[in-house]
């Protein structure tokens, strides 16, 4: 069987040839095509979406100009965008040539169409590359809030305007696509949107996505300072414009944010590392453009990583403190701030080896960082480290939870998973909405049990809810004393002590534990003579896997204070109050390293969660159910 | 919440501390956790000054301080920062250092009398951040959410 050669192209892409044998319809040629674009429609949409179109047929192919032949096209596009922007736009003027004047030979091909039918009926002489078709796909057409903003084919002039809540949805619906449409060929024109949102916009957006989900952005720690994407060809460029507006400074005026949205972005947009105090990890890469683009959104009114790119929690207080209710609602959107704590947590980290560094690493530079933290208060340090695809919680997952997360967080930088990636988060989201402080883990906590040892029944019940949505158990006690039997009693991965407490102060009370531990020969320090146990000091061996985890909840920022819980044997510090999201982060990392050594308080524990959820008869998806397949015992 | 601008607010409560606990919200409407925080925390500010009082009558200072230490505690949780800065002065007078609580002072007539002065002007802080928060909460019931 003969087969004829059809030339196609993307909209401003180069044409291309395939070739369509004499039974193939419209349907097989749109299979062809997706293994033709494979590396960029291919990674984004199926077959059946993308849309043939042919324009401008004439028997006589091939007599007019290449030039004309352009223009016309980009007529076309022009009139596909106007009629997009306003369905009644009536698309005049279909051809301008002369000839085949009907509309028949200006349409998307439906099909079951025959392609040879088409052939011998548009170009009998044969079809020439300025005969192309026109490759589309639904995202290829931007709607965007004036009319003005019709691209063709090169940069758009920034408009003055409010970008609608409409379009940013639509945008952030659409963006991660486009981010991971990747075009092989290098294409000279790009569409770059340049949206102006004002704060306002921008303010409600992040106001709604507060409202409905832990907020993705309340914090997420990590916000590279400067992302940049960094195109293979070089266009995409990001840029905030004016100082971070954070609430602190008062958030400038509009924001220009260019959005590049052309085909030729690779996912090799990197941007810069978070620094911050947590263990570097590689961010994968198709990620990182999502936590861009959605910096994109949210920086405008927040603000990024302060000058010493430490992470930290910041919120505009006019974005938490919206004494105006907004009455748009998204259905969507959990961020997660990442920080190190990035609340998405779809993407994979896979740093199960850096876990048990880390906390280690961490405790020497949270020496600098509480140091900063003191001034937390007052400084909106931008903690929007969060990676999601913008349409689900951005987060990042942290590290912690990794191993979980990886393969399917594989999947998702492939980019066709990722759309599967949005629709679970988006059902994750409904069910972390209070997770609280923007904290999206996606679920993801090590199952650790935690003991809180505060005074204060308030900072307690705090803490208490804290953990209580994160389903991670915990314990209470309100003085030194009450800690260290409840301490005893066993199972306690991680413990929060309050430092000034009555009765038996937290430095007390710490260096009582590490005592007891040393005494029974817990962890790596052991005493010398703890042959001689006294009765007292028994603890029953097989609770107590390793040493556990304290972290002093300090009031003071002092140094002083600091190292005077390490040296009692605190690992770790927190100023109070207490911020959430940092909190996370700490529970995530040391709970971690301790749930991978404890593995059998992770089976048994994971048993009885299974059995709970049995007798509750739903699924809540928590991810613990998914957790650590491959649990690797360090011993 | 028409009267309540960005600036007033930011005088009286920090959002970024309280805007977690208002987070841990289940329902928008109720507010149920944030609410029962926010008004044990009322019955328990309350309660303290009470007894700062009567502390104050009998010369107690290290009540004094314990005391301060602990509203300190949970009015910071939720983002009252001059009601938490005035409880931490309390605090170090006190334990009889100055309200920085850097240096010592041997004077316990001096402490006790600026904790009086102290314990008037927490008062009022802790009273508008009270009427503050039963206006957020207010309105939060009749739907402006």
């Amino acid at each position: 069987m003969d087969r004829k050669r059809i030339w196609v192209r993307r909209p401003h892409g180069a044409a291309t040839t395939v070739l369509v044998s004499a039974s193939d319809i419209v349907d097989d040629l749109k299979t062809a095509l997706i293994g033709k674009y494979a590396t960029s429609l291919g990674r984004t949409h199926d077959a059946p979406d993308i849309s043939i179109r042919m324009s401008h047929a004439s028997p006589s192919s091939g007599q007019h100009s290449p030039h004309g032949r352009r223009k016309r096209r980009g007529d076309t596009v022009r009139r596909e965008l106007a009629a997009a922007l306003d369905p009644h736009i009536v698309s005049q003027q279909h051809t301008h040539q002369p000839g085949s004047p009907s509309e028949e030979d200006d349409r998307v091909l439906q099909p079951d169409e025959v392609v040879f039918a088409l052939l011998d009926k548009f170009f009998p002489t044969g079809m020439s590359m300025q005969d192309a078709f026109l490759v589309e796909v639904p995202d290829d057409i931007m709607p965007v809030a004036s009319h003005n903003r019709v691209p063709i084919a090169g940069v758009l002039t920034p408009q003055e305007g409010v970008i609608s809540d409409d379009d940013i949805e639509f945008l952030r619906g659409h963006i991660p696509d486009i981010f991971h449409a990747q075009s092989t060929q290098s294409l000279p024109d790009e569409a770059t949107y340049h949206l102006q949102s004002n704060r306002h916009g921008l303010e409600v957006l992040d106001q709604q996505q507060r409202a409905s989900s832990a907020d993705p952005y309340g914090a997420p720690p990590y916000l590279p300072q400067h992302g940049s994407f960094r195109q293979s060809h070089g266009h995409v460029h990001r840029k905030q414009t004016g100082s971070p507006a954070s609430g602190r400074s008062g958030a400038s005026g509009p924001v220009s944010i260019p959005i590049v949205v052309s085909s030729t972005m690779t996912p090799q947009i990197s941007t810069q590392p978070p620094s911050h105090p947590g263990p570097s990890r590689p961010q994968p890469q198709p990620i990182q453009q999502h936590v861009d683009a959605r910096a994109i959104h949210s920086a405008g009114t927040r603000g990024v990583v302060d000058d010493e790119g430490r992470v930290g929690r910041a919120r505009s207080p006019h974005r938490t403190a919206s004494p105006h209710p907004h009455p748009l609602s998204h259905n969507h959107q959990h961020s997660h701030s990442h920080s190190g704590t990035v609340t998405p947590t779809q993407q994979t980290q896979t740093q199960s080896h850096v876990n048990v560094k880390s906390p280690l690493q961490n405790v020497t530079r949270y020496e600098g960082d509480s140091a900063s933290s003191a001034g937390r208060d007052s400084s909106d340090v931008e903690r929007e480290t969060t990676v999601t695809p913008i349409n689900t919680n951005i987060k990042e997952s942290k590290a912690d939870t990794s191993e979980k997360k990886d393969n399917s967080d594989e999947k998702s930088v492939n980019g066709t998973g990722l759309k599967e990636k949005s629709s679970r988060h988006r059902e994750k989201a409904s069910q972390q909405v209070s997770l609280g402080s923007g904290l999206l883990f996606d679920g993801v906590v090590p199952p650790v049990k935690v003991l809180i040892v505060e005074d204060n029944i308030i900072n307690q019940k705090i803490l208490e809810t804290f953990m209580r949505k994160r389903r991670i158990r915990s314990g209470v006690a309100k003085n030194g004393r009450e800690a260290i039997e409840k301490w005893r009693e066993g199972g306690y991965h991680l413990v929060l002590m309050d430092i000034q407490l009555p009765v038996l102060s937290g430095i007390e009370a710490t260096k009582e534990i590490r005592r007891l531990e040393r005494r029974n020969r817990i962890g790596v320090f052991v005493d010398e003579d703890a042959g001689n146990i006294k009765e007292d000091d028994v603890l029953p061996p097989h609770r107590f896997k390793s040493p556990v985890i304290i972290v002093a909840l300090t009031a003071s920022s002092l140094d002083s204070d600091r190292r005077e819980a390490l040296a009692a044997g605190c690992n770790d510090f927190l100023t109070k109050p207490v911020n959430l999201v940092w909190l996370e982060r700490k529970i995530t990392e040391w709970g971690c390293m301790q749930a991978l050594i404890d593995f059998e308080g992770w089976r048994s524990w994971k048993g009885s969660d299974d059995a709970e959820k049995d007798a509750n008869g739903s699924s809540t998806s928590n991810s613990r159910s998914r957790r650590p397949k491959a649990v690797i015992r360090s011993k | 919440m028409a009267n309540l601008d960005p600036e007033t607010v930011a005088d009286v409560i920090d959002w970024n501390t309280f805007g977690q606990i208002l987070e841990m919200d289940d329902d928008e409407d109720d507010r149920e956790f944030s609410r029962s925080i926010v008004w044990n925390f009322f019955e328990q500010a309350e309660n303290t000054f009470t007894q700062m009082d009567t502390a104050l009558t009998n010369g107690d200072l290290d009540q004094l301080s314990s005391l301060g230490h602990f509203l300190k505690g949970s009015s910071a949780a939720l983002g009252l920062t001059k009601v938490k800065n005035s409880c931490e002065k309390i605090q170090h007078l006190g334990a009889k250092k100055d309200e920085t609580g850097t240096t010592e002072l041997n004077d316990p007539e001096f402490c006790l009398k600026e904790i009086q002065t102290i314990l008037e002007s927490v008062r009022q802080e802790y009273a508008e951040s009270e009427s503050f928060l039963r206006k957020y909460y207010d309105s939060e019931e009749s739907g402006s959410n």
